[in-house]
């Protein structure tokens, strides 16, 4: 144990003592790994990965924002009409198994996409980016306890659900950080002197709007789930419908106002933006002073159609504004890595052969796939329709 | 050599990942098993018309649900988090040479997930008689099949791992997912899946109150621990045979960071069959203590297996492609002549600061965190190197260093010019004084 110990404290002081400061005059560029011939053209990647994180963000959003809810009314004093834990959680765990899995197909084709700054970029955070899986682990068996538990509630189910809503801001918190840190080759230089694998890049100046806007985008998406929840429960002639509808509009308000709060966070992240991204936003760049545009159109047509009830349409508005968001994420990201492309070396595909074959593999694994999807979804719609009523699972 | 380095001393990136993947490997193949287990029980079940044996199905799917799909889908996330942080030179190339193939596993892998929800939660409403036993039992058999062919598409990318054949060669996808090892250890993969699934359903079964039902649970899913162990033993061999030479030599050899595990594996199997032909004679008397021993040999057999695997890959991660170190055998040649600062940036981002001909300890302790890092710990619980070093004085250092990969031929060649190699000796002398 002794020399355990020994050894952890005294290998990362050789890298402190004979590696601190000087580093400026190094090319960020050279610190970038070498890339790897693609099996397929980049473009396919890049809108499977956009395809698949909109399914993975919109689900996240869904998952973190009724969490926050839940925890929210847990503690209240006056919590919204039929609200209940188990009701108002019991449908997360489905759900977080779906994120969890549509966070995998990103995953894979980010690496493809920007495999070079994504892995340097866990790795400079090893240590908080490999606890992931176990924060998320512990979420989800917190939803378990309280699935799982007597009807009623309890303190110890009030700070059940608080901890998983704190497990998840943590994961976001991580995931933010990570998402700015990979693209920041000229802050990976910080590793030598602290190799450990503790890096969050904290000074940087977008990181804190950037995670209050996913928080404020999560709460806004929990709420517009919890209207359409409400507003779904209505085909059950059981359900009660005064308390659906205040449910809805309980839901539609946090909405608004966690869409204004949007914004604002929003608009801040914008502004700490490296000016190089950032000037593209003001008409430098015609499809991103066009996206922002639509979406800035597209918050104002969502906080309309909800003030005014229409929550189908507040819904399409939504999902239209998280897919151009999520466009505008992946412009500003190759505007950041701008300056090192044509830098990286790329090793030549080991296995190179056949891979349109895999392809339609793929594609064909993708279609029985969609297949026994529709079909396992047509059975549960026609097993439990009618009974999710108001706050119920 | 060109990504920084998961640099925990102690706890290396091997050890981290040896770790992650035993778990896992044992809870998602009790995930393909279990599904098939569940449809063939159900089935049994509606034909003897035990509700005794349905009841405790749903229990014990709600049991599979939450260690297949909480744990075993976490740490599923969490092998591709350690993977990239480990080797992510290495994941690099798997993911883009296999890329279609984990996109396939992952579309099965979502599908699973969807039936295993349909499946759980319906379970009460057929119990009730208000959804169909037919239905119930094709949205399990989609599970189950959904399940298989998530481990038809990993199980070739794991074998291109051990055995590449013909496909580095050919540069074909074809040839690499169709290596030599990939169908015996399908075989021998899907055996094991369904050995783990009457292990798992022996662990829970074990608390049926109804003596009948539980008698008959138990000697059926003993059954599952017997039969399929004859098809593992059989393709254990088949999957031996097939490895070249020197893979089969890596796994024989007699060197602490192999043979504990063979020796384990070779004394887990008998005790394993013995063990499942005696729940099948004492079904009525099994219990919960013995089933959890059970479940037990189960892990051990699933670990010290995969250990085997990986092991004997030594000293590649891709054999005849990339070392275990991540350096290509390609580079090998051109990192002698060059010095390892050629390939690294990190390196060079050092000899910047310290000027190029610095042999300093902390140069060296950055080498060993490229080259050695991987396997070794420094104090830790995995291939300590501290004790490695205690016999050799620093000129002996030197020597293990310059002849690693010919005269430790498990092991891969350090890659460097005299240079690193001294710089890399001050920093073994130096912990091995420490270590004295």
């Amino acid at each position: 144990m002794l020399r355990f110990l020994s050894g952890a404290l005294f290998v990362p002081l050789f890298f402190t003592l004979y590696a601190a400061d000087g580093m400026a005059a190094v090319r960020a560029a050279e610190l970038i790994p070498a890339g790897m011939e693609l099996p397929a053209p980049v473009g396919l990647f890049k809108i499977l990965l956009i395809v698949t994180f909109f399914i993975h963000i919109a689900l996240m959003n869904v998952l973190l924002g009724s969490s926050m809810l839940a925890s929210i009314n847990a503690w209240s004093r006056r919590p919204v009409k039929g609200y209940s834990l188990k009701g108002d959680t019991g449908f997360a765990t489905g759900v977080l198994a779906l994120t969890v899995n549509f966070g995998v197909a990103p995953y894979l084709f980010m690496q493809l996409a920007y495999g070079g700054f994504l892995y340097s970029g866990g790795l400079l955070m090893a240590v908080w980016w490999l606890s992931i899986p176990i924060l998320v682990m512990l979420a989800y068996y917190a939803l378990y306890i309280i699935k799982t538990a007597a009807p009623g509630e309890s303190t110890v189910l009030r700070l059940v659900i608080s901890a998983n809503t704190l497990l998840l801001m943590l994961v976001a918190f991580f995931l933010s950080a990570n998402s700015r840190l990979a693209v920041a080759p000229e802050s990976w230089i910080g590793w030598l002197e602290r190799p450990g694998g503790y890096m969050l890049f904290l000074s940087d100046p977008t990181l804190v709007p950037r995670y209050l806007h996913v928080l404020a985008a999560s709460l806004a998406v929990g709420g517009l789930f919890m209207a359409a929840r409400a507003r779904w429960s209505l085909r059950n002639p059981a359900t009660d419908a005064d308390v659906a509808e205040a449910r809805v509009q309980y839901g539609l308000k946090c909405f608004i106002y966690a869409s204004l709060a949007q914004a604002l966070s929003g608009l801040w992240y914008l502004l700490t933006l490296p000016a190089p991204a950032r000037v593209l936003f003001f008409g430098q760049s015609l499809p991103l002073t066009a996206a922002v545009i639509m979406v800035i159109a597209g918050l104002g047509a969502a906080i309309w159609a909800a003030r005014s009830g229409m929550l189908a349409v507040t819904c399409a508005f939504t999902l239209g504004m998280i897919f151009i968001m999520l466009c505008v994420r992946d412009m500003v990201r190759d505007a950041l890595l701008a300056p090192y492309s044509g830098q990286i070396a790329e090793l030549p595909l080991p296995v190179r052969d056949g891979q349109w074959v895999g392809f339609a593999i793929f594609m064909l694994s993708a279609a029985v796939g969609v297949v026994a999807l529709l079909w396992l979804l047509r059975v549960a719609v026609r097993t439990f329709n009618g009974a999710a009523g108001a706050g119920g699972e | 050599m060109d990504y920084p380095i998961l640099y925990i001393p102690g706890i290396s990136g091997g050890f981290v990942m040896a770790m992650v993947s035993v778990l896992h490997v044992f809870v998602a193949q009790f995930a393909v098993g279990g599904g098939i287990y569940l449809v063939w029980m159900e089935r049994r079940a509606q034909a003897l018309n035990s509700s005794d044996i349905l009841i405790w199905l749903k229990g014990h799917t709600f049991f599979f649900l939450l260690l297949t799909m909480v744990f075993g889908g976490l740490s599923g996330v969490g092998i591709w988090f350690t993977m990239s942080v480990a080797n992510p030179a290495a994941t690099s190339v798997l993911i883009h040479s296999f890329v279609w193939v984990w996109a396939a596993e992952w579309v099965f892998f979502l599908v699973e997930i969807a039936a295993l929800l349909v499946y759980y939660y319906s379970y009460p409403l057929m119990l009730q008689g208000k959804f169909s036993p037919r239905t119930h039992l094709n949205v399990g058999l989609v599970y189950a099949v959904a399940g298989w062919l998530s481990l038809l598409f990993v199980n070739g990318v794991i074998c291109f791992m051990l055995t590449p054949g013909r496909g580095l060669e050919s540069a074909s996808l074809f040839d690499a997912f169709f290596n030599p090892t990939m169908l015996p250890s399908l075989v021998y993969r899907t055996a094991l899946c369904l050995i783990l699934a009457g292990m798992f359903a022996l662990f829970t079964a074990s608390r049926i109150r109804d003596e009948k039902a539980r008698h008959t649970v138990m000697r059926l899913s003993s059954l599952w621990i017997c039969i399929p162990f004859l098809v593992l033993l059989a393709s254990s061999w088949w999957y031996f045979a097939v490895l070249p030479p020197e893979r089969q030599a890596a796994i024989l050899r007699r060197t602490v960071d192999v043979h504990p595990f063979l020796i384990a594996y070779g004394w887990v199997l008998p005790v394993i069959f013995i063990l499942g032909v005696f729940a099948f004679v004492r079904a009525g008397k099994l219990r919960f203590p013995l089933a959890a021993v059970i479940l037990c040999t189960g892990l051990v057999l699933a670990g010290s297996f995969e250990w085997l695997r990986e092991t004997g890959r030594r000293p590649w991660i891709i054999p005849q492609y990339m070392y275990s170190s991540s350096v290509l055998a390609s580079e090998g040649a051109l990192i002698n002549e060059r010095g390892a600062a050629e390939v690294s940036a990190w390196l060079r981002l050092y000899d910047e600061k310290h000027g190029d001909n610095a042999v300093t300890a902390g140069r060296g302790a950055l080498l060993f965190a490229q080259q050695c890092g991987g396997c070794h710990g420094v104090g830790g619980p995995r291939l300590n190197i501290i004790p490695r070093l205690e016999h050799l004085t620093k000129a002996g250092i030197y020597a293990q260093i310059s002849g690693q990969g010919v005269v430790t031929d498990y092991m891969p060649p350090f890659y460097g010019n005299r240079k690193d190699r001294a710089a890399l000796t001050l920093y073994l002398d130096s912990i091995r004084k420490r270590g004295e």
